[in-house]
């Protein structure tokens, strides 16, 4: 079976380390770039922590490119319950790791080119790099599979009654990539919950031989985050098994003019669009209504024995 | 036991000839006038359907006052209306020449008559688009603090039903929404997520039927119509939205409610006439974004979370039954 070409996008963030974790760990993908943005902390801080994960997982061979230090126009508002480095209070090791000479979005758009239509984004931070990507470059909207977002939520927020930090972030870039008409996976703030991960939950999935630096990453991260689910992860579970959530088709709008709402992801629920509206010509958005504990853990207990020593 | 002194201001409407049956049916409530709104149909339309209401149902006597035509900033979009109540607003049952006529006053005068008169608190329940509340809110500040509650049809919290955020009363005239929110009078809101949680089936349509009463006949004539925008959307069972707004006043252990700050958003291109509940239960998120926006956390606004449906099927079908 040919494996799914995929860009990682991501601003590590102790959920993004388990995201990618499970991505590296599963057969299903080959990762051909990974790339840094803004988020849950500042891209100094995120590019330095995906340097050192790059290091832990021995990513030898995948490109690491730097994205941008600043949204698309909304201000950079840092805040986040990912501690002073991002990785909780962890520090990893970065010698020897080089970033790319290019940029993110360029490195996406190249592999692209190279991916011939196949490849897919992953997205688990702020939008900013696509929305960059497919500012700078029009003609990538016809070249890419799938992108895959956590992000959204088809309830509550969590940094605004309606906005979700990462659409909330940069809902100007979110905008640009929905309305690109690529297949989106969304998955969300509403589908997280049945995954929340304790660090008792944790420990006993992880088998005898795990490598002991990665047990020690793991436990102190947990320890730090653990009991929330780890959203990035939950996203990397939902595009492994499509079994794994609970899906619906809505069409999508990114609120990006009120202040009360912006960032919210209005997803037409009751075909709206359709019965009163302009009729439903907005492409249909992949959105995971919810998501499956045992399931998650069952992927999560597999993706440890990968990383033995 | 003490009625609850109250007015509806309504623009029936099929499901807001429910919610009048049901009001006048209750022995908690005094139903004390009737004013009409544009919303469903042109206000002369809603006035006249309000008369013919209360003609069939022999209730000539409650005072009925016409009031605004049209929403605060802009045209009425009737496109809603006409798709799911029909040209007249009320189309499907045929009535006689209405036995009343409108009182010669302005509905939002009539209001503020009623409210200065009374020695208690008036509860008001708007059906429709809230232009008179607002209206009456700004021509008589002096008399807010006379005013109970609101209880209200309309808004959406996770969804809507004209936009994918924004439900009809509201979206139809989103500044004088906003108006009646941030008025500090105690809101209760009825969301078309929580009123569609609540949906009445072809059996309970049945079962009015056959009750044998006038009024009976009259609510399955309305559902003959009301069914049909329904099942054009591709639903099997029937919001009657509007008659919760009295429900809740007859019998509010039916509801479940959740306290928090409601903010009609007026300008987004996606979001405009979203009545904006903050459902988040973190209370550091929560705090530390109003600090941000320099907006106080003023929690104006029981939403409605959980309905129990057959409790208010029930309601209803008792109602019918003794209306006769």
């Amino acid at each position: 079976m040919n494996k799914r070409p995929v860009i990682f996008d991501t601003d590590p963030g102790v959920d993004d380390f388990f995201a990618w974790m499970l991505l590296n760990a599963s057969d299903q993908f080959d990762i051909k770039a990974v790339t840094t943005v803004p988020g849950n902390q500042t891209l100094e801080a995120v590019t330095r922590n995906a340097k050192g994960i790059y290091k832990l997982f021995n990513m030898h061979g995948v490109r690491l490119a730097q994205g941008s230090p600043r949204h698309m126009i909304k201000a950079l508002d840092i805040h986040s319950g990912h501690g002073p480095t991002g990785l909780g209070n962890i520090t990893l090791d970065t010698t020897g790791v080089e970033l790319d000479e290019y940029r993110a979005w360029d490195v996406i758009y190249q592999e692209a080119v190279k991916a011939g239509g196949e490849l897919e984004l992953i997205a688990v931070g702020p939008l900013t790099n696509l929305g960059i990507a497919f500012f700078k470059y029009p003609d990538l909207k016809g070249m890419i599979k799938q992108i895959t977002v956590m992000g959204g939520t088809t309830e509550e927020g969590n940094m605004s009654p309606f906005g979700e930090a990462n659409i909330y972030h940069d809902p100007h870039a979110a905008k640009i990539v929905f309305d690109t008409g690529i297949p989106i996976v969304m998955v969300g703030l509403n589908a997280l919950a049945p995954c929340a991960m304790t660090k008792e939950d944790m420990l006993k999935l992880m088998p005898e031989c795990l490598d002991s630096d990665v047990r020690a990453v793991c436990t102190d991260l947990v320890e730090f985050r653990g009991g929330y689910p780890f959203c990035d992860a939950v996203t990397v579970a939902a595009i492994m098994d499509d079994r794994f959530a609970e899906w619906a088709e809505y069409g999508v709008e990114i609120e990006t003019r009120s202040p009360l709402t912006w960032g919210a992801t209005i997803c037409d629920k009751n075909g709206s669009y359709r019965y009163f509206g302009d009729g439903d010509e907005r492409p249909k958005v992949k959105v995971a209504i919810t998501s499956d504990r045992v399931l998650f853990f069952e992927m999560f207990r597999e993706m440890f024995t990968h990383y033995c020593g | 036991m003490r009625k609850i002194p109250l007015i509806i201001d309504t623009d029936p409407g099929h499901d807001d000839a429910f919610a009048i049956m049901l009001a006048l049916s209750s022995d908690k409530l005094d139903v004390k006038a009737i004013t009409t709104v544009c919303g469903n149909s042109t206000v002369e339309n809603t006035t006249q359907n309000a008369l013919n209401i209360l003609t069939l149902l022999g209730r000539t006597d409650i005072p009925v006052a016409k009031g605004i035509g049209k929403p605060m900033l802009q045209p009425l979009d009737r496109s809603g209306g006409i798709k799911v109540h029909g040209e007249s607003g009320l189309d499907g049952p045929v009535f006689g020449p209405p036995a009343c006529q409108p009182v010669e006053m302005h509905a939002v005068d009539l209001m503020a008559k009623i409210v200065r008169e009374s020695e208690e608190k008036v509860t008001l329940a708007p059906l429709g688009p809230l232009c008179n509340i607002a209206a009456f809110i700004l021509c008589y500040p002096e008399l807010i603090q006379k005013i109970e509650r609101i209880s209200i049809m309309g808004g959406s919290v996770f969804s809507g039903n004209v936009t994918p955020s924004a439900e009809y009363n509201i979206f139809v005239d989103p500044e004088s929404a906003q108006v009646v929110f941030s008025s500090g009078i105690p809101v209760i809101m009825h969301s078309i997520g929580s009123t569609g949680s609540a949906r009445v089936s072809d059996d309970d349509i049945q079962v009015w039927r056959e009750l044998g009463t006038n009024a009976g006949n009259f609510a399955g004539e309305l559902m003959d119509f009301y069914k049909l925008s329904s099942k054009d959307r591709g639903f099997s069972s029937y919001n009657i939205c509007d008659a919760h707004a009295v429900a809740y006043l007859i019998d509010p252990s039916i509801y479940e409610t959740f306290h928090t700050y409601v903010e009609v958003d007026l300008v987004g291109q996606f979001t405009r006439g979203q009545t904006v509940a903050d459902m988040r239960t973190n209370e550091g998120s929560i705090s530390r974004y109003y600090q941000t926006q320099h907006k106080e956390f003023v929690k104006n606004c029981y939403v409605v979370t959980k309905v129990d449906r057959q409790a208010y099927v029930d309601l209803l079908t008792d109602a019918l039954k003794k209306l006769g």
